[in-house]
């Protein structure tokens, strides 16, 4: 086996997070969302997290006074067909807020994750055109948004900017690929801004797909924990804008990552987690972080218990001596799949200003099998570096590597 | 800047796909699946067992215009129908299943990364392919793009497409690596010839020509993987091609064609 060129890369500058925003289950904005983290709240209900219509309704008046005003009311006409674009505009102009930037421009860089974009618009009328219910007409007027490159031209639309943009949809990996990858464009000066984010709303396709695999718990997920069942499915929009040379005080640094992929399953780790172990020491080596630095290992921990055991596994060897808390926000939040990575980073940041790891909600009865320390309550720390972990179908893995600048 | 170089590059259309649909390997794969696995194969055909040392270095990037949508559909015809939902069907659904099945049949443990941008899809892929380059996260990566046309919704394609768009399915690959990955190969030949130097996007959808719409035979969403490969594989590819979009959009792509040493 060749040694892997990581190994010699000289520590290099981070990439800067200056605005976070989000609306999910829990509620609205970065703050909400910490404290019920903090307070291990679930706001699973039926073994889902959805956004209650009254959040939309809420946020309706702020995104009049934002500067994507023109057509926002359009949207507001169809609330359920377009709890995509609401939820992302949202997330959006509250990163946009908190870092100061007024708006994007060419020299900028969007980045979106999703899995399944905008499906709940047409998921209906394509069965029903499909068994001749439905003319071909109905089903054209949502089906334009099938391809995500439509889906991004809209809300690039809606936000009245016209600059670089990818689509990425590695599945639950997408987001943490996205950030990685705006973390990489930002080192190499291609671009001066990005804006990184991650938007699901969940569907019947989408519920049923997951059911049909048997991992959905219908109670709140108990991540590495005995009797965990499954995971919870989630929806809701988180973004970051990152930057490399802030005017303003960052919340934090991304000091480096990875992406590897398993090669193993379609939709099972490696037992051993092989891709969690890979992505973890390459994102330790890429920032130049050492594992002594890493006080909170916020996990990807979805609750089944084929994902807890690779990733507890992969933890375990990793940080043989003296491993950090580990633990897992989805028994509150839930899984938001393309999108988790940058909403589960989010309460990475938030952690650094709350100086606690917080707990590994659920409830709380030990897996002899799980290995590593899982934070069972809240504690107090001045964390130092976090490491955040997420994985896909399809075998794929990323871990990012935040530095608290407080 | 770290220059990036084409090894191969390849192609792969429904016509070939006839021994790997009796294949009992690809017995739960998608077209998608097998034309990409055929023009990966066919792109690391000359490389194939040196890349066997180097699979931690090797990345795919994939570009779809539609992703895994025949699947899709299948997964919401049957549950319409029958209130059963195929776990098959919704394992290759997602636009990353292509991916996750190709790394897993050629043991790629790079980067697995799938995009997906309409008409830029191709385009995309290879943008995010030469950034992990640059970086030397990767010294190889796989670049592919691939869409289907899906039986049962060719009006729907249709309607979405100009009128006379004559529309098509395939699957392109291009093997790029980086300087390093050039010094490991230590050989010459058609690869060293040829360098990406960027590429670029245009912004304003204009008419299109019926020249150029006839240029376009055969289109899909993710078909500039192919279109690169074709120039490619030309004995004096033209320096700067440019890829027409169904709306009048291109991009253009800037190669350089050095002297064999």
């Amino acid at each position: 086996m060749r040694p892997s060129i990581k190994q010699k890369k000289p520590a290099e500058d981070p990439s800067y997070i200056t605005g976070a925003g989000t609306i999910n289950c829990t509620g609205i904005g970065p703050d909400v969302l910490w404290n019920y983290v903090r307070a291990g709240r679930s706001f699973i209900k039926n073994g889902v997290g959805l956004i209650p219509d009254e959040y939309l309704l809420s946020v309706k008046s702020e995104l009049l006074q934002s500067p994507f005003k023109h057509g926002v009311s359009d949207l507001y006409k169809n609330l359920k067909i377009n709890k995509f674009y609401i939820c992302s505009l949202f997330a959006v102009h509250q990163a946009l807020q908190q870092s100061g930037w007024e708006k994007l421009s060419s020299s900028d860089c969007l980045l979106l994750a999703t899995t399944s974009a905008q499906i709940p618009a047409w998921e209906t009328a394509l069965a029903d055109y499909s068994l001749a219910n439905i003319s071909l007409d109905r089903l054209m007027g949502a089906f334009w948004e099938e391809p995500f490159g439509n889906v991004l031209r809209k809300l690039m639309d809606f936000m009245g900017v016209r600059c670089q943009a990818y689509v990425i949809s590695s599945a639950c990996n997408a987001s943490t690929q996205a950030i990685y990858l705006a973390h990489l464009f930002l080192k190499e000066n291609k671009f001066n801004r990005c804006l990184v984010g991650g938007t699901e709303v969940l569907s019947e396709f989408v519920l049923n797909g997951f059911k049909s695999l048997q991992v959905l718990s219908d109670s709140p997920a108990t991540p590495f924990q005995r009797r965990r069942k499954g995971i919870n499915l989630s929806e809701g929009s988180a973004f970051l804008c990152m930057e490399k040379a802030p005017k303003s005080r960052p919340l934090a640094a991304l000091a480096g990552g990875s992406f590897v992929s398993e090669s193993f399953h379609m939709t099972s780790p490696d037992p051993e987690g092989k891709g969690y172990f890979q992505a973890m020491s390459s994102a330790l080596q890429d920032s130049s972080v050492s594992s002594d630095e890493i006080s909170w290992i916020h996990a990807h921990g979805t609750g089944s218990p084929q994902n807890d055991l690779a990733e507890a596994s992969a933890i375990e060897r990793l940080f043989a001596k003296d491993p950090p808390w580990v633990s897992s926000t989805k028994a509150v939040h839930g899984h938001m799949l393309g999108a988790s990575g940058i909403l589960e980073s989010i309460i990475c940041l938030q952690s650094f200003s709350g100086d606690e790891i917080p707990q590994n909600a659920g409830d709380g009865e030990e897996d002899p099998d799980i290995r590593i320390p899982i934070a069972k309550s809240p504690i107090p720390n001045r964390n130092r570096c976090v490491l955040k972990n997420t994985a896909g179908f399809g075998g794929n893995n990323s871990s990012l590597v935040f530095r608290n600048l407080l | 800047m770290n220059e990036l170089f084409i090894l191969n590059a390849a192609q792969a259309s429904t016509g070939d796909l006839g021994s790997l649909e009796k294949d009992p390997v690809f017995r739960k794969a998608t077209r998608g699946m097998m034309m990409a696995f055929l023009a990966i194969q066919r792109a690391l055909a000359p490389y194939e067992n040196k890349l066997k040392d180097f699979s931690g270095q090797l990345g795919l990037f994939l570009g779809t215009g539609h992703g895994e949508l025949e699947a899709t559909h299948q997964f919401l015809t049957r549950f319409k129908k029958s209130g059963f939902g195929s776990p098959t069907f919704f394992q290759n659904s997602l636009h990353n299943s292509t991916a996750g099945f190709l790394t897993q049949k050629l043991r790629i443990t790079g980067v697995s990364l799938t995009t997906s941008n309409s008409y830029f899809s191709g385009e995309n892929a290879l943008d995010l392919a030469a950034l992990a380059l640059r970086r030397d996260q990767i010294l190889f990566a796989l670049v592919v793009g691939v869409d289907v046309l899906v039986p049962g919704l060719e009006s729907v394609f249709s309607r979405m497409y100009p009128n006379e768009l004559n529309l098509g399915e395939g699957a392109g690959a291009v093997l790029l690596t980086n300087l390093k990955g050039m010094e490991e190969f230590e050989e010459g030949g058609r690869g060293r010839r040829c360098s990406v130097l960027g590429i670029e996007y245009s912004c304003q959808p204009s008419s299109l020509s019926r020249e150029k719409l006839e240029k376009l035979a055969g289109y899909y969403d993710a078909n500039f993987i192919s279109l690169l490969a074709q120039e490619w594989a030309r004995e004096e590819p033209d320096a700067s091609p440019l890829f027409y979009k169904p709306d009048g959009t291109y991009s253009r792509v800037h190669l350089q064609m050095n002297e064999t040493p």
